[in-house]
């Protein structure tokens, strides 16, 4: 009661308004000043990859800061850090943390490198990792950056809409490249374009990151939902209760695709839906038929824009030191292609490693070659043993892009910021 | 929600402070003025904001008349600018098309040429605050003179969006005391409010509009306690999202000293559906009661034309929600349950009989009373067959 009655007393107490604008005041600062500590600070503990406890699908919006302080916890000195974007694929949907394909990787590739995974779930090449690769340019000049994508598919300089959150923080923050006409004469037309939809909210994330630039709320939620308490539920939280713990006291879920049965990795009743994907990957790419010689002609106006995008998508410093993986379907849906669908799909990979090629970056295709089921999990996603033999390819890459790049001549200290 | 964007807390972290600093009432009214302006640009776009300006023009023009013919021409021309911008749609094609479907196409192409795409931004609340303003003209009240201080009574924008609404006999002295002197209680107690309205938004409600709209398409496949445990989070959901919402408003006019009347006390303590109106949306209440039902003759004329009288207020109060059917159900099955509650003592043996037990058994009124109020929000929240549907669930496995 005694306490009761002090608390209503207290409720009475005269206050200044001056002591309580600074009492405001000194409490804003203090939380200010904790968020900019957690931004320097790596609470990822044993990171492998960005699980849906730190993704927005579980509306996590991990910051900038927070994901090159996971870089930064990881690599030691003198490694040439490979940074790995990309999507679903890359992050390793249906493969466990323990068998994910960037710890072979990274095994392959030996203590002369540092792999980092910060691929998100339906990314594009240009969304989060490479955000976070472009931000540490300067700190780390010795970097490679992996991205996967599908043949034709142009992504936005600026990331997906899902995902530009990062990107925009970056920018606020000024860790990007600013003065790459193309790439600004990209974001400017997407943006004056309606059909991108990347207008409505803009105005929104631009004053957020405006104002977390100097206060950095955003880090400290993120520090205290990940290491304190939890406070937005979202579907993928077990049970109604359990949103409230920590994030990080969540286990990495990532089911294995291989203890899966395979009805359920590769659905009958889904069948006719997958190969219109799998034909959506050339079919638009190319005349409707062949020609009279036998010959499929390209469609023009596809592989023009194509062209167009994957020239002013990256910052043209950083185009040689990214490599672009095409990814291919799963051959067990490949091998439901006609002869003419399939020579057809070879021709439209072959040539999107060409495009991305010839724009200045390095590229290659994989998984047409794979096992249909023991190396993919499903239409585009690997197993962990299909991840094997990624890795070992992407690892004979990285080491050649080392040399053509120099990384191996001296283990030099990190550039001067100009 | 307006209060958690990040342009509103950047506009009210530059306005507040200013107006704090510039402490002299001639400075302080003037720069509240154009904050209003500022702020409801913003969001409304200046197509939104032609109606307002014009009928806030003609409202306060006709106001200074001060005769009763105006004021009722202006009534009529507020209630019609209203249903114009807000039920255009619903008149013409789910009242008119129940009766000529071909009169309703017809109808709706005319209107949609002259209608914007969205009715103007918190067009329901300038109409019922007009409405007050010109009956308690007529009344025989003292209109606005300074233009001023009748553009901030029409646009003070921690109430513009979602209220309370406000009564200008009430609000313009508060707010000539807020530009004289802010007090440290003020501060303090606009802070805590604007905390626990945010709280009660974004941490409670937010979660639950989440949770809710996981779990209700699924609401056959919970287990029964679980069905029942989402339908409180359906009450529990609109509780807080409204008060937070009114808790946020009511704590940043007090940081600008103004005190705004409160719009909800407990609603789910109440022990009947008269208490639970006495203590839901206040000042929407109050102003049903003030200027519809006494108005239609309240309850001087009889059981039935009190029965009739707030069936109809109710009903207006259910179709000020939204344009839409289960709106003006959700009304009228509270405008019966009131008719109900407020008569039941007078059915020969069974009414004292009742009315007994219920006194001596409070708790069976609270229980009554929430369950009444609860499913009246399935109504409130769907189309009444999903409704329904989702009630039946709560009774069958």
């Amino acid at each position: 009661m005694r306490f009761l009655e002090f608390l209503a007393a207290l409720r009475h107490f005269p206050l200044s308004p001056k002591i309580l604008v600074v009492g405001v005041l000194i409490g804003f600062g203090t939380l200010c000043f904790l968020g900019r500590k957690a931004a320097v600070t790596d609470k990822h503990e044993g990171f492998v990859r960005l699980t849906q406890w730190v993704a927005p699908e579980t509306k996590y919006y991990p910051t900038v800061n927070e994901l090159m302080s996971i870089v930064r916890s990881a690599i030691k000195p003198d490694q040439i850090l490979v940074i790995v974007g990309g999507n679903s694929v890359t992050r390793g949907v249906g493969q466990p943390a323990d068998k994910i394909w960037t710890k072979r990787l990274q095994t392959l590739l030996g203590d002369g490198y540092c792999v980092v995974n910060l691929a998100f779930n339906g990314s594009l090449p240009t969304d989060g990792g490479a955000v976070v690769a472009e931000a540490l340019r300067f700190e780390f000049p010795r970097q490679i950056y992996i991205a996967n994508a599908a043949p034709t598919q142009a992504p936005n300089p600026e990331g997906s809409l899902v995902y530009r959150f990062v990107f925009w923080d970056a920018w606020a923050k000024g860790l990007l490249v600013t003065d790459d006409a193309d790439r600004n004469a990209m974001i400017k037309e997407s943006h004056s374009n309606p059909a991108f939809g990347y207008l409505p909210g803009f105005e929104e994330l631009r004053i957020r990151n405006f104002l977390d630039r100097w206060f950095y709320f955003q880090d400290y939620w993120n520090d205290i939902t990940l290491t304190r308490f939890n406070t937005v539920w979202a579907p993928y939280f077990p049970g109604l209760s359990q949103f409230l713990r920590a994030r990080n006291t969540f286990p990495d879920p990532e089911p294995d695709f291989l203890a899966m049965p395979i009805e359920n990795r590769y659905i009958p009743a889904h069948l006719e839906a997958e190969m219109i994907n799998v034909r959506g990957t050339s079919v638009y790419a190319y005349d409707p038929v062949k020609n009279t010689a036998g010959q499929w002609n390209v469609y023009q106006p596809v592989w023009d824009q194509f062209r167009a995008r994957v020239k002013g998508v990256f910052p043209k410093a950083l185009k040689k030191r990214t490599l672009i993986l095409v990814s291919h379907n799963s051959p067990y849906y490949l091998n439901k292609l006609t002869p003419d669908e399939r020579e057809r799909n070879t021709l439209a990979y072959d040539l999107a490693v060409k495009e991305w090629e010839s724009a200045g970056y390095a590229s290659l295709q994989y998984g047409s070659d794979f096992h249909p089921t023991q190396d993919y999990g499903d239409r585009t996603h690997l197993t962990w043993k299909g991840g094997e033999k990624l890795a070992a390819i992407v690892a004979t890459k990285i080491d050649s892009m080392a040399r053509e790049l120099g990384y191996l001549k001296a283990q030099s200290a990190p550039a001067a910021r100009p | 929600m307006i209060f958690n964007t990040y342009w509103f807390v950047a506009f009210a972290a530059i306005v507040v402070p200013v107006y704090w600093l510039l402490q002299k009432p001639f400075l302080r009214i003037p720069f509240l003025g154009v904050a209003c302006v500022i702020f409801h640009f913003q969001f409304a776009g200046p197509a939104g904001m032609m109606p307002v300006i014009a009928l806030g023009l003609v409202t306060y023009l006709l106001a200074l008349t001060r005769n009763p013919a105006a004021c009722i021409f202006g009534i009529i021309l507020s209630v019609a600018a209203l249903c114009f911008y807000k039920y255009t749609h619903f008149i013409v094609v789910d009242l008119l098309g129940v009766f000529n479907p071909a009169w309703a196409t017809a109808a709706q192409t005319s209107a949609n040429k002259l209608l914007p795409g969205a009715p103007p931004l918190a067009m329901s609340f300038f109409a019922f605050e007009f409405v007050h303003y010109l009956f308690e003209i007529k009344r025989g009240g003292t209109p606005l003179k300074n233009p001023l201080h009748f553009l901030i009574f029409s646009l003070f924008f921690p109430s513009l969006v979602a209220g309370p609404i406000k009564r200008y006999g009430q609000f313009i002295p508060a707010m000539l005391e807020g530009a004289t002197k802010i007090r440290a209680d003020d501060l303090s107690e606009g802070f805590r409010r604007i905390a626990i309205g945010f709280f009660k938004k974004v941490v409670i409600a937010d979660n639950l509009t989440l949770a809710i709209d996981h779990y209700v398409p699924q609401f056959g496949t919970l287990d029964l306690g679980v069905r029942w445990f989402v339908f409180s989070l359906i009450a529990l959901r609109i509780l807080m999202d409204f008060s937070g919402y009114s808790d946020i408003a009511i704590g940043l006019a007090r940081l600008l000293g103004v005190k705004l009347p409160e719009n909800f006390n407990w609603p789910y303590a109440a022990l009947s559906i008269q208490e639970f109106w006495q203590r839901w949306h206040i000042s929407l209440s109050s102003w049903i009661r003030d200027y519809v039902y006494i108005p239609l003759g309240g309850n001087r004329h009889g059981v039935v034309r009190k029965i009739i009288n707030g069936l109809l207020a109710f009903g207006l109060c259910g179709l000020w929600h939204g344009p839409a059917w289960h709106f003006v159900i959700w009304g009228v099955y509270h405008g019966l349950g009131l008719a109900v509650c407020s008569n039941y003592s007078a059915i020969p043996k069974l009414g004292p009989w009742l009315s007994a037990l219920l006194n001596r058994r409070p708790t069976i009124c609270w229980i009554s009373t929430q369950l009444f109020v609860w499913f009246g929000w399935l109504i409130f929240f769907y189309p009444l067959p999903e409704a329904l549907r989702l009630a039946r669930l709560l009774f069958n496995q």
